[in-house]
């Protein structure tokens, strides 16, 4: 009932962040080489052109995704004390982040068609482009499905990042402390383990390859097809969607 | 009508039990004092009540429907209390904005009124106030919001005697121009004790009183004399 009024409040406080990320995007790759360049009187060496076709604004899109999808407490905090559900909040801030999708990956998606690919010659700018492409013959519809594809790969950058930050939330900032040192190191020592044992192993990773072949959508002519990779992006995305509102319907007011 | 009941609650922070299979029924358009001395559990039992954190057994209704993840009722109640859930960031203005759009209204002429006469500056950032500007403004808040019950954890935690009395009066005026339940925590029991109608005592966690002042008053008996003779009359 209340979700569109919680899903208004989210985006017009969101939206400014990400305006201000793309500003400072813009400052950061636009106006710093130049002031730079003027200060170290190489302007000569400036070009405009190249930082335009060797920026990787998809790339900040997509990190700004993760890093804002992980701070989920402090809306929650607000929330909580006007009265709104975790079911509310949860809808909202997904309604939320997927018009943030939507926005972001048109922009990805117009900068790479109109600016990168004139400017540079390449259609590579990013895997479905690299991969994926030739197995449409028809190019609107390999545009299409490029947007399809690159969306689900930013949802799921930003769902592993709600995952993350919901799952901290739950604890004290002592126990997130020891959480976020404790993961890496764990979790590096486990792959390491794993490869080796894999490697040592009479498996010799034949079902990992096959898994990893049949999900990329490997075929022997070099075209791959991108269904498989879709279908399993979109139910790692449904999974991580129940983790989260599970992780949502488990917050509380920690004592600070 | 509306009724909120608390039933069964019990709560605990590792070892220690804070709140013991408590059950309570507030009733509509009362004002109840909610006391007991600090770590009887009061704010415990409120941010159960509100939500915010999850009993380990029991449930909260209001009119018979439970408020866990429940907007409908959730958006009846205000808990004002001493931890700050607001961004430090925003204007003071800025959050009665936000609050009125989650709300669908609030009574902005009461607040600039109440404003203006604690003297607040509503531009300022809410993390830059005072102890006392902070609770205030969450008063304001409270007082303002269109809900049916208000629940104030230790209100006037930062106010001096003046914005104290300031309050009060305001609360009364609030109250009988609109009726709706309070629910005062404190354990400055002289300060509410002529404001409420109901009390209720929690003690370790554990409902000691629950009754309208009326009836506690009829009860209590005032023993006069030398020292020796009350101690040992009391003794019995």
């Amino acid at each position: 009932m209340k979700t569109n009024k919680i899903t208004k409040y989210l985006f017009k406080k969101q939206v400014v962040i990400l305006g201000e990320m793309y500003l400072v995007t813009f400052a950061a790759i636009y106006i710093l080489p130049l002031i730079l360049s003027l200060i170290t009187g190489t302007l000569h060496d400036y070009s405009f052109v190249d930082i335009l076709r060797t920026s990787p604004i998809t790339g900040f899109f997509g990190f700004f995704m993760f890093v804002i999808a992980t701070l989920s407490y402090e809306n929650f905090k607000f929330l909580i004390q006007n009265g709104i559900s975790r079911k509310t909040f949860f809808e909202a801030q997904i309604t939320v982040y997927g018009l943030f999708l939507l926005i972001g990956n048109s922009i990805n998606l117009l900068y790479n068609y109109f600016v990168y690919i004139p400017m540079t010659h390449k259609t590579t700018f990013n895997i479905f482009m690299a991969a994926y492409a030739k197995f449409f013959h028809n190019g609107l519809v390999a545009v299409l499905f490029n947007f399809i594809f690159s969306a689900l790969i930013l949802a799921f950058v930003t769902l592993v990042g709600m995952t993350i930050g919901s799952f901290l939330s739950l604890f004290s900032k002592t126990w997130q402390r020891i959480l976020l040192v404790a993961t890496p190191v764990i979790g590096g020592v486990t792959l390491i383990y794993l490869v080796n044992a894999l490697e040592t192993s009479s498996l010799k990773m034949t079902w990992v390859a096959d898994l990893g072949s049949f999900i990329l959508g490997y075929d022997r002519s070099g075209i791959y097809n991108p269904f498989p990779m879709i279908i399993t992006l979109l139910l790692i995305c449904i999974g991580l969607l129940l983790i989260i509102r599970y992780l949502f319907s488990k917050k509380q007011l920690k004592q600070e | 009508m509306s009724v909120l009941e608390v039933s069964h609650i019990s709560k605990s922070f590792g070892s220690k039990n804070v709140l013991q299979d408590v059950s309570l029924t507030f009733e509509e358009n009362k004002i109840y004092g909610l006391l007991g001395r600090n770590g009887a559990g009061k704010s415990t039992l409120l941010n159960i009540i509100t939500n915010r954190i999850f009993p380990d057994t029991g449930e909260v209704k209001i009119d018979s429907e439970n408020v866990n993840d429940n907007d409908a009722k959730l958006g009846l109640m205000f808990l004002m209390s001493e931890v700050n859930l607001y961004p430090n960031g925003s204007t003071l203005n800025q959050i009665i904005a936000d609050t009125e759009l989650i709300y669908g209204s609030f009574d902005y002429a009461f607040a600039k009124k109440l404003a203006q006469k604690f003297e607040l500056d509503l531009t300022s950032k809410f993390g830059k106030l005072s102890t006392g500007y902070n609770s205030i403004f969450k008063l304001i808040l409270a007082l303002s919001v269109p809900v049916k019950f208000v629940l104030l954890d230790e209100p006037v935690l930062g106010l001096d005697a003046n914005h104290r009395e300031m309050f009060y009066s305001e609360l009364i005026q609030s109250y009988t121009d609109h009726p709706r339940t309070f629910i005062i925590s404190t354990h400055l029991i002289e300060e509410v004790a002529n404001l409420i109608s109901d009390v209720i005592v929690l003690d370790e966690g554990r409902t000691m009183l629950d009754q309208p002042v009326e009836e506690v008053l009829a009860k209590t008996h005032s023993v006069v004399g030398p020292e020796t003779d009350v101690t040992a009359y009391t003794k019995g």
